[in-house]
């Protein structure tokens, strides 16, 4: 199999180090980029590629840099999203602190492409200050030796790079929100639109891109777009870096083709789920997605359409495996919680919605469920979807509905007129 | 006004191009329920209250933030967005506090009528534990219910773009946020906007609180008294009591004025002098050392005798007669009419320093074009020379930022003290003190730029820049305080001449540059620099046309505008109707006093303190009223001056008469009467008639005040045409419709005064570059002399007095 992203994983972080990454093939799509590539060449390339944002949204690449006008009043930004906060994905984490370099090459290109982007910036979760730190000595190196900076490689090209940690708020994963939280304001996302490829950070154009699309573009550079495609689906082009977590023998990062089988993934290459239990649901695409039963599961192949196709979201590729032993109430509830405590506040279903639903989860938890209770959370959460003002209140309402939905009998346990029931059942 | 065609619930409806589907809707009568949309503030999208369905868009719309193009076609009345407006009520008041019976905003809450309206009659939320924090005071003028909250964000968004106070900010995340700032104590201009706008009892007025139900109470659109940008303000009363006054009541109804919802700290906070125990309450008469109340009819007898005493014995120029600023046109009327065929005698003046804007030089070539609110909003170019809007005409700063940060105007500072307006600016300049108005100089004379420049202590290239914006902008309005005197006063009505109007290309090229440079500033609210405009990108896109929805912005006849910043509410009016030396020929108000006991053996003071404005002085002025053989002073309240008097009068204050006054945009307003008056003091202009008519003469008014204005709209130039009742039904009336241009051989005689002047300053002079902008209000003290126990906390500094704390007043002076 074909690896785009983890080819230096295995030297398990050596190749932090400039030298190691040269040796390996290190900022080469960057010196070809430099030589024979005109920016709309390069966009053209990532298009052919059918790379899409592999930050949960996958919009496809190539059209997001298309939007960026040519000329630009304001100077034009490259922000690398490494906010990773979605629940169930650890993918960047491993990326940025095996690879850096590659990170770095990529969003070079980028700017490339979009004409000239002098400054830009990497906004990293701030719990993940160790790898901040990998980050800003990959930098000063490569400033150092010519592959960041004025003048790289002496082609004339500016790219500087800066790390920005944030403070740890999943809104600022949005976009937009990422954006205002980069300016020094609030974590609130924006009205959109305008779009940020036309007004984005200080108002100038900006791309905003996810830590693992833009380390697949030097290796779309060296092999060209048509192969980058070949190695996925028609519509999903390339491969993946899932991280598989839950009730799994061997969790972790893996990356495979898109169109690759959820199950092989889940009982080949992790190892299956321990002491032969049985699979009861998969979290497709980090918590923010619809749960799948283990019947879709098997059924499902890892690529945006197929996913959707079966009611779920691909997302950022945050697989969560749960076993029999797994109370979907109570994951739910937790998700809930996270989402609660992620709100930023802004509009209304979100901000009280939310609050709403931790509270009905907890009235419930502790088996005071009222008759209605479980009608009110879907509806509560009805409320919220598409009602809100960025997809955070989504991502809380989708769990619920979708936890409803397929897993019913775990929520009619905790109403409390049912207990008496349960109790003489058990 | 370029209009589009859209369908609305089926009906074709036209509007204005660019214009927001929220503001289209309510003018085709169909009103969407909103909390974070409030006009003149930028887009915020955030309460979902207004959400339609807009075909082909996947998604329910927030109306607030779509502007409105050819063919849309909107759905308002649907099941899925009546369901979508209910079950956001509900969510916002699943942590509201059932606060309604204890809350003052209850009976005039959005919130309240809202629910009503949109939401449902029963709740499906049972909290234990509802997010419970106390109700806390934030400010002197502030109480805040953090629970109450909807996080509409309107006061943050108020304090930061109408104010550039940042005073107000939200903390925390989620549903744990709060209205706060660091510190827990909100350190601000306490203008109160932020109150006014809150759609729900969060914030809520301190004097008011617990006062009235808006049920009880009374409300009449009034003019405010304090200065001279003429605000509307929303008197409320309750049983003949006036007990507030703000720009808006929760209903979102205004006093239709010139400033919609705009009000400052003086207007807001500061009506609680009308009621105060200091108030005159009856005529008082001297005996010895003592001033006793007496009737009204034995005061006026007595006072009428004595000045006709005086008058037959010393000449009728022996008596003068001096008026506020803040009278109302009749009541000056009146005065100047006594003056003139009653007591015969020239010496008619109202009040004002030598450090205030002399009207008579300014007209003295003519009589330039005055700008109102709606020319500054709309100005091309604004330049402002001395003067801090912010502390004495807050309305015109409001203004100029909204001209600024809605129409890119470009705003030109040139001021000897800091100012926050400098953050608009395109360029400002400090200059030495006193010396503004080298200024002028340098812009009607191009080869005076260099010496301007160096008595004002800038650079010559910044000057120049600054006049060459000037010369290549469209239509400027020009801003001024006291600052500019005499020879620079004079010359402003040649700048029409000198920096004439560009021509269409000139100032097209002028716009797309600087259009060009907005474009190209790199936007960050958090930079050292002055932060750029605009800084909602949302806000670039659609810039509201006028504060208004629909209305025409006002038309220029001219390229130069002015905006004179006098000090009193109807300086303007007293000049125009000849209460004023130099226009009645006789002795300045100065000139008066300093004549006491020599030319003028008589005075009668009209709503003035001459004591206690001469300040250090005040001593000197005291002695010089003792020399007088009769003093009259009809007054609100016992001051330094009434102590003097021989015969005091109490008179009513504005809450109580009905009148007109004329802003610093020369528009007529009329004042209307709110209360009865207080006790037994009686409006000016009556005093005045009564004591005439005690005298001999009847001045040919019975009791109606309109009589007064239809005989000056008959007499006095600039008024033709107007009535009480149309200043009632049309309102603001423009004065001085006319402009006249000066005369060609003034202009160099203007010239070699101007460089004189210059050559005049004193290169000594020091200039005060702090960077710290004076907090708003902290001048205040300066122009009103005492303070009441709400007004008191408009200002820092305890007056004290004969060793004890007084308990003094804040009213218009």
């Amino acid at each position: 199999m074909t690896r785009v992203l983890t080819t230096r994983f295995d030297l398990k972080g050596q190749a932090c180090d400039l030298d190691v990454y040269l040796g390996s093939g290190g900022y080469q799509a960057l010196e070809k980029t430099l030589k024979e590539f005109t920016p709309e060449r390069v966009i053209d390339e990532v298009k052919k590629s059918v790379l899409r944002g592999r930050g949960g949204a996958g919009f496809p690449t190539g059209l997001k840099w298309s939007f960026v006008p040519k000329e630009s009043k304001r100077p034009k930004y490259v922000v690398c999203n490494a906010d990773e906060s979605e629940p169930g994905t650890g993918k960047d984490r491993d990326l940025m602190r095996y690879d850096p370099h590659l990170l770095l090459e990529g969003m070079a290109i980028t700017a490339y492409a979009l004409n000239g982007a002098p400054n830009n910036y990497i906004y990293i979760r701030g719990e993940y200050w160790y790898i901040k730190e990998i980050l800003e000595r990959a930098i000063a190196q490569a400033n150092e030796r010519g592959y960041l900076g004025k003048n790289i490689l002496g082609s004339g090209f500016e790219c500087n790079i800066y790390v920005h940690p944030g403070a740890g708020a999943y809104i600022c994963g949005e976009e937009t929100a990422l954006l205002e939280s980069l300016e020094g304001k609030r974590g609130h996302p924006r009205l959109k639109p305008p779009f940020p490829a036309v007004v984005g950070l200080y108002g100038g154009p900006t791309v905003v891109n996810n830590v693992e699309t833009l380390m697949a573009v030097p290796w779309i550079i060296l092999n060209g777009g048509e192969a980058y495609k070949a190695l996925g689906t028609e519509k999903s082009g390339g491969t993946k870096l899932f991280t598989v977590s839950g009730n799994v023998a061997r969790p972790g990062n893996y990356e495979v083709p898109m169109g690759y089988p959820m199950s092989k993934l889940i009982f080949e290459d992790c190892g299956g789920i321990p002491e032969g239990r049985k699979l009861k649901a998969v979290i497709p695409g980090g918590s923010s997605v619809p749960i799948i039963t283990a019947d879709e599961a098997d059924r499902c192949n890892l690529d945006y359409e197929s996913v959707a196709a079966i009611g779920s979201m691909l997302g950022s590729g945050g697989v969560i495996v749960l076993d029999e032993r797994a109370d979907i109430f109570e994951s739910t509830r937790n998700l809930t919680h996270f989402y609660h405590h992620e709100s930023c506040g802004w509009c209304t279903p979100c901000r009280e919605g939310t609050r709403w639903l931790e509270n009905v989860f907890d009235r419930m938890h502790r088996y005071e469920g009222k008759p209605g209770d479980i009608e009110l959370l879907y509806d509560l959460a009805d409320k919220i979807l598409g009602k809100s003002f960025c997809p955070l209140g989504d991502a809380a309402a989708m769990p619920v509905q979708s936890a409803i939905d397929k897993f019913r009998p775990d929520f009619e346990r905790r109403i409390k007129h049912n207990l008496v029931q349960i109790q003489a059942a058990d | 006004m370029e209009t589009v065609k859209l369908t609305i619930d089926g009906q074709e409806v036209v509007a204005p191009k660019g214009e927001l589907l929220i503001e289209v809707c309510e003018m085709s009568g169909i009103y969407l329920p909103r909390f974070c949309h409030f006009r003149g503030l930028t887009a915020q999208a955030s309460c979902r209250m207004c959400v339609v369905r807009v075909e082909k868009m996947p998604k329910l719309q927030t109306a607030c933030s779509m502007p409105v193009t050819e063919g849309m076609v909107v759905t308002t009345n649907s099941q899925e967005v009546e369901e979508t407006r209910a079950a956001m009520i509900e969510f916002l008041l699943s942590n509201h506090p059932v606060d309604c019976p204890v809350c003052d905003r209850a009976g005039e809450c959005e919130l309240q009528d809202q629910t009503f309206g949109f939401g449902e009659d029963r709740t499906r939320s049972i909290f234990e534990d509802k997010e419970a924090t106390l109700e806390r005071q934030i400010s002197p003028f502030m109480y805040n219910d953090p629970q109450r909250c909807v996080t509409c964000k309107r006061c943050t968004r108020v304090c930061e773009e109408w104010m550039d106070e940042f005073a107000i900010t939200t903390v925390n995340r989620g549903s744990h946020t709060l209205i706060s700032s660091f510190g827990g104590w909100v350190e601000c201009s306490d203008c109160g906007n932020c109150v006014d706008v809150c759609p729900t009892g969060t914030l809520l007025h301190v004097p008011y609180k617990y006062i009235a139900r808006p049920w009880d109470l009374m409300q009449a659109p009034t003019i405010c008294n304090f200065c001279s940008d003429g605000c509307s303000i929303l008197a409320g009363t309750r049983s003949e009591k006036l007990v507030r006054a703000v720009a808006r009541d929760g209903r979102g109804r205004t006093g239709g004025g010139i400033n919609h919802d705009f009000l400052c700290a003086l207007g807001r906070y500061t009506v609680d002098f009308v009621h105060c125990r200091e108030r005159v309450d009856r005529p008082m008469v001297r005996r010895g050392d003592n001033l006793v109340p007496t009737t009204w009819d034995d005061a006026l007898a007595y006072a009428a005798k004595q000045l006709s005493d005086v008058k037959s014995s010393h000449g009728g120029p022996a008596t003068g007669v001096i008026s506020a600023g803040r009278l109302l046109n009749e009541d000056q009327y009146l005065l100047k009419k006594f003056a003139t065929e009653t007591i015969g005698t020239p010496n008619a003046d109202f009040y004002h320093d030598e450090d205030e804007i002399d009207l008579a030089a300014f007209f003295k070539h003519g009589t330039p074009p005055i700008a109102t609110q709606g020319h500054v909003q709309n100005a091309d170019a604004i330049l402002l020379i001395g003067s801090d809007p912010n502390e004495e005409n807050p309305l015109t700063a409001f203004s100029i930022r909204w001209a600024v940060r809605q129409k890119s105007a470009r705003l030109f500072v040139v001021n000897s003290m800091p100012s926050r307006l400098e953050r608009q600016a395109e360029i400002a300049l400090r200059v030495r003190e006193g010396s503004e108005g080298a200024f002028i100089g340098a812009l009607l004379d191009e080869n005076a730029i260099k010496n301007a420049a160096d008595a004002m202590s800038v650079s010559a290239d910044d000057l120049g820049r600054m006049r060459n914006a000037l010369r290549e902008s469209g239509r400027v309005a020009v801003v001024f305080g006291d600052e500019l005197r005499g020879a620079a006063l004079e010359g402003l009505a040649f700048l029409e001449e000198v920096l004439a109007a560009p021509t269409a290309e000139v100032a097209e090229t002028a716009r797309r540059t600087h259009q060009d440079a907005l474009a190209r500033q790199v936007r960050s609210t958090n930079s050292t620099n002055k932060p750029a405009v605009n800084e909602n990108p949302f806000t670039a896109i659609v810039p509201l046309p006028t504060l208004e929805v629909a209305a025409e912005p006002p038309a220029w006849k001219s390229k130069f505008a002015f905006v004179p910043l006098l000090r009193y509410s109807n300086s303007l009016g007293a000049f125009l109707i000849g209460m004023e030396s130099s226009r009645s020929g006789g002795l300045s108000t100065h000139a008066m006093l300093n004549g006491c006991g020599a030319e003028i053996q008589a005075l009668y003071i009209a709503g003035e303190d001459v004591v206690g404005k001469a300040g250090e002085e005040g001593a000197a002025v005291k002695l010089q009223l003792a020399k007088l053989r009769f003093l009259v002073v009809q007054e609100m309240f016992m001051t330094e001056t009434a102590r003097c008097a021989d015969v005091v009068f109490p008179a009513t204050s504005f809450a109580e008469s009905q009148g007109t006054q004329i802003n610093n945009g020369g528009q007529v307003q009329l004042v209307r009467r709110v209360i009865p008056p207080v006790s037994q003091a009686r409006p000016d202009w009556m005093i005045t008639n009564s004591l005439s008519r005690l005298m001999g003469r009847d001045l040919g008014f019975q009791s109606q005040v309109k009589q007064v204005f239809a005989e000056i709209a008959g007499r006095v130039e600039g008024f033709s045409g107007m009535s009480h009742s149309r200043l009632a039904n049309e309102g603001p009336l423009q004065v001085l419709t006319g402009s006249s241009a000066p005369g060609g051989l003034d202009r160099d005689d203007i010239s070699k005064r101007l460089a004189e002047m210059i050559a005049g300053i004193d290169p000594a002079g020091s200039t005060d570059n702090s960077e710290i902008t004076a907090k708003a209000g902290s001048r205040l003290h300066r122009r009103y002399p005492l303070i009441t126990r709400y007004s008191a906390m408009l200002t820092s500094p305890e007056i004290v007095s004969d060793g004890k704390r007084m308990t003094p007043v804040i009213f218009p002076a």
